[in-house]
């Protein structure tokens, strides 16, 4: 399906809010200013309808629609996907004795999300703060393929690095992202465009007269998001960026960050550590884990390819009734207080479901994690 | 965008202007601080151009400046917390060529208005003067009350002259003859038998080329032999420099004598105590008045008349007028250097400061407060000399330099680097003034040295211009560059 069909199909269904964000995206690749103005204004709309609870109107729809056709016409842009980094044995120690991150190997490409989970202390930040240029290699080499000859300033320039912990802005929001955008030369009219832009788009036009102290922990990770997205980084490497958003922000911002990252008007690709597996694991084309500094798994490593399938589902059901359910069929089963684990190499997921249903093994939570880095917690 | 308080909108719109196209220059701010330095400045302007009402009277400009620029601080403290928040260094920003350059001259222009206000009470107290009294106005009315005194006080002025003999010997001679060689003496005294030679002295041929200015009158007995007569004092009202831009002259005692001494006629002295009691109001002092040591132990005939017409109060008086007049002229290069200096250095410390890391800008500081004492120490147990300490601090420099240059070969960023760097940058100005000062106080121990009474000043002026454009010359391609390289690279 292509871009503009599936925001129809947003439109028609009445996702309004993701077909906003869409056809805010798909005017920004356009490229044509004044198909995204009426975008902005169109989104403004919305969220003033949203804003009073009003009944989203027809003619908001057709306006959409009217966008969205406009768009098409001008859309000419594809995103074209190109290697951006690449990373070969790089490690880190700090001090003897202390800390040490064991060689790794990743690369990644523009339009693509890497996701990097661990448990806390294992290496995640110094792994991102390496690919980052801000820690000194032990060993290994970092290529950023865009770079000519990299020095350590056009690297920085290159690449945007969210931390953990957001320093603080000082004035009036608005005016920093004004800034940043400034000192990514994009300037004038464009440079208002493309903040009131962002402001839309992260839904933060009724924050931006706002100083940091009068916004919550979440909004400043949006604030930061739109600051560096306007800087138009080739590479966006955020550490831990859901910590301080709540659930529906996760999914909105992890979303919101691949459709920028695939848009034609700056393809970039997205490297984040988060403890959230689950919603990680949801937009990342790669997931590495990292236990004790060693990269225990890739998923576009074949050597350490998956051989057995599991799942994990929590129930009321006593360890003996599914011992006796699967008790032929060879599985592990595992149980860590709050739910339980089974590993088999004889079922499927869908196999392992359809069993439990059919014993009327009564089940409130279930989850293949054949795939997921959760098995190895 | 942001609507800032007490800013009018053709500012607003060019910061918004700036804020969008130019963010190097708009995160300087430079057009903000010149706004508030010039209304500021028109403020204390006006104020002191109300208070310094009164030329005559002794000037408080000092209080003034220690006001204003405890103000300008303030406002130098504010603009760095507040205004100079936005880096587009330390944002990684786009890279363009004379960014440093530009930066570093935004710097100092904006540092240079806050320092500039400070001299502003100093200029007004000159206009001020200089708008109240004519340069001729001064001397005229000097010279007037100086034979007005001497008219009115004829019958106790002294007629008298002093008289000096001078035997001038060449001054390379001067350091073996003495006048305690009491053959020479008697061997003249005998040749000047029919003057006075009880004050007969020997002078060297320098000291009496100089001596000829102030000379009344002078009788030549031979090539080598003077006589000279030195009329008494009847100049009670003078000030040094009162004549220096003036066409007319302070009277000397000599040409007041002959003006209305040596053919005195009575004067009309109804008239003349009208103009004393004229200069009187003119030019007295009002208020506080401590010079009146002397008044009552030394009945001199100067004395009396000072203190019956108040002239030392009038001479006070002028020597404020004539303090504040030529303030400026002559006082020009002092201030120039007052405000350069202090503007240079608050533009070095914003600089370093807004290029290099808080830690190692404060380990910058500690680092050379450590050199100065372990230099303090090294000039203790060593003989101490001027040529020591410079030599100390050109070998600090050359090591800063050596830390410096290994930046550019290094993958990595370390605290050690960034204070050679800071140190380095900070003391680059001021190098040609050390090297110069080197020399000069290495040639002070060789007085045989034909270049030893050369034009000092000239010589530390061409060092203090050479410094300021060797660093303009060396920001962008080195410090820029250095600073780049060290800020970006990866930490340990």
């Amino acid at each position: 399906m292509n871009v503009a069909a599936e925001i129809y199909s947003y439109l028609k269904h009445g996702d309004h809010s993701v077909a906003v964000r869409r056809i805010l995206d798909f005017c920004l690749d356009s490229g044509n200013d004044a198909l995204i103005k009426d975008a902005i204004h169109w989104s403004k709309e919305y969220h003033a309808y949203e804003k009073t609870n009003t009944p989203i109107p027809s003619d908001f729809i057709t306006k959409g629609d009217g966008i969205l056709s406009e768009a098409s016409k001008a859309s000419g842009q594809n995103y074209q996907p190109y290697s951006l980094i690449s990373a070969e044995k790089i490690s880190k120690t700090y001090g003897k004795g202390n800390f040490s991150l064991k060689p790794i190997d990743l690369s990644l490409a523009t339009g693509n999300v890497l996701g990097v989970v661990g448990e806390n202390g294992n290496g995640k930040t110094t792994l991102l703060r390496c690919l980052a240029g801000q820690l000194e290699l032990d060993e290994g080499e970092i290529k950023y393929h865009l770079l000519k000859k990299p020095d350590a300033y056009a690297i920085k320039n290159h690449i945007a690095f969210m931390p953990q912990r957001i320093p603080r802005w000082y004035g009036m929001l608005k005016d920093n992202l004004h800034f940043s955008a400034s000192i990514a030369g994009v300037h004038g009219e464009k440079n208002k465009l493309m903040v009131e832009f962002m402001l839309e788009r992260l839904n933060l036009s009724s924050y931006a007269h706002l100083t940091w102290n009068q916004i919550s922990s979440g909004y400043r990770t949006r604030f930061e998001i739109a600051r560096i997205l306007l800087q138009k980084p080739r590479l966006l490497i955020l550490d831990e960026p859901l910590a301080n958003l709540d659930i529906n922000a996760q999914q909105t911002i992890l979303t919101d960050l691949i459709f920028i990252a695939k848009g034609a008007h700056n393809p970039m690709g997205i490297i984040l550590s988060s403890q959230q597996l689950h919603e990680v694991e949801k937009v990342a084309d790669t997931v590495i884990f990292i236990k004790q500094g060693n990269c225990l798994y890739s998923s576009n490593d074949k050597a350490t390819a998956i051989t057995t399938n599991a799942v994990e589902f929590e129930t009321v059901a006593s360890r003996e009734s599914i011992i006796d359910l699967f008790g032929e069929t060879g599985i592990e089963l595992q149980f860590n207080g709050g739910s339980y684990t089974i590993i088999t190499a004889n079922l499927t997921a869908q196999e392992i479901v359809e069993k439990m249903i059919a014993a009327k093994i009564p089940l409130t939570y279930f989850r293949d994690i054949t795939y997921s880095t959760k098995r190895f917690f | 965008m942001n609507t800032r308080p007490f800013i009018p909108k053709f500012l607003q719109k060019l910061d918004d202007r700036l804020l969008l196209n130019k963010p190097t220059t708009w995160s300087a701010r430079t057009h903000l601080v010149l706004y508030f330095a010039t209304l500021f400045a028109f403020v204390i302007g006006l104020i002191c151009f109300l208070f310094f009402s009164e030329a005559k009277s002794y000037s408080n400009v000092e209080n003034w400046v220690i006001f204003i620029g405890m103000i300008s601080f303030i406002g130098f403290v504010f603009w760095v917390i507040f205004l100079l928040r936005f880096n587009v260094f330390k944002r990684y920003g786009n890279w363009f060529v004379w960014d440093g350059l530009k930066t570093f001259i935004l710097y100092f222009v904006s540092i240079g208005s806050m320092v500039a206000v400070c001299f502003i009470p100093s200029a007004i107290d000159t206009f001020r003067a200089n708008q109240q009294f004519g340069n001729e106005e001064i001397v005229s009315d000097i010279n007037e009350l100086n034979i007005a005194a001497c008219k009115l006080e004829y019958n106790i002025l002294p007629m008298e002259w002093g008289i000096d003999t001078f035997q001038v010997v060449p001054i390379s001679v001067s350091n073996r003859v003495r006048p305690n060689d009491d053959d020479a003496m008697e061997e003249i005294a005998v040749q000047v038998e029919h003057v006075n030679t009880s004050t007969y002295s020997y002078i060297d041929s320098i000291q009496w080329e100089s001596k000829q200015s102030n000379i009344d009158s002078v009788i030549k007995l031979n090539d080598s032999v003077f006589v000279v007569y030195e009329c008494p004092t009847y100049v009670f009202v003078s000030s040094y420099n009162a004549d220096d831009y003036s066409a007319k002259k302070i009277l000397k005692s000599a040409e007041i004598y002959r003006t209305a001494l040596r053919d005195f006629k009575k004067p009309d002295r109804a008239a003349l105590f009208q103009r004393m009691e004229y200069f009187k109001k003119k030019y007295a002092v009002n208020g506080r008045y401590y010079d009146d040591d002397g008044y009552d132990v030394d009945d001199s005939y100067s004395v009396k008349i000072s203190k019956k017409y108040l002239l030392k109060k009038i001479n006070n008086g002028i020597n404020n007028i004539v303090d504040k007049k030529y303030y400026w002229i002559k006082y020009w290069d002092d201030n120039l250097r007052g405000f350069y200096y202090t503007a240079l250095i608050a533009t070095l410390v914003v600089f370093i400061f807004r290029h290099s890391t808080a830690k190692t800008f404060f380990l910058s500081l500690l680092a050379a407060l450590l050199l100065t004492i372990f230099s303090a120490f090294l000039i203790a147990i060593s003989n101490g000399r001027e040529s020591t300490i410079l030599s100390y601090i050109l070998l600090y420099y050359v090591i800063f330099l050596a830390i410096t240059l290994t930046i550019f070969s290094s993958t990595k960023r370390s605290a050690i680097q960034g204070i050679g760097l800071n140190c380095l940058m900070f003391m680059t100005p001021f190098v040609p003034l050390i090297l110069v000062a080197l020399d000069d106080s290495l040639r002070t121990t060789n007085y045989n040295d034909p270049n030893y009474y050369r034009n000092e000043a000239l010589y530390y002026l061409i060092a203090e211009i050479a410094g300021g454009v060797i660093l303009l010359i060396l920001i962008e391609p080195f410090f820029r560059n250095a600073y780049r390289k060290w800020y970006a690279s990866p930490e340990q």
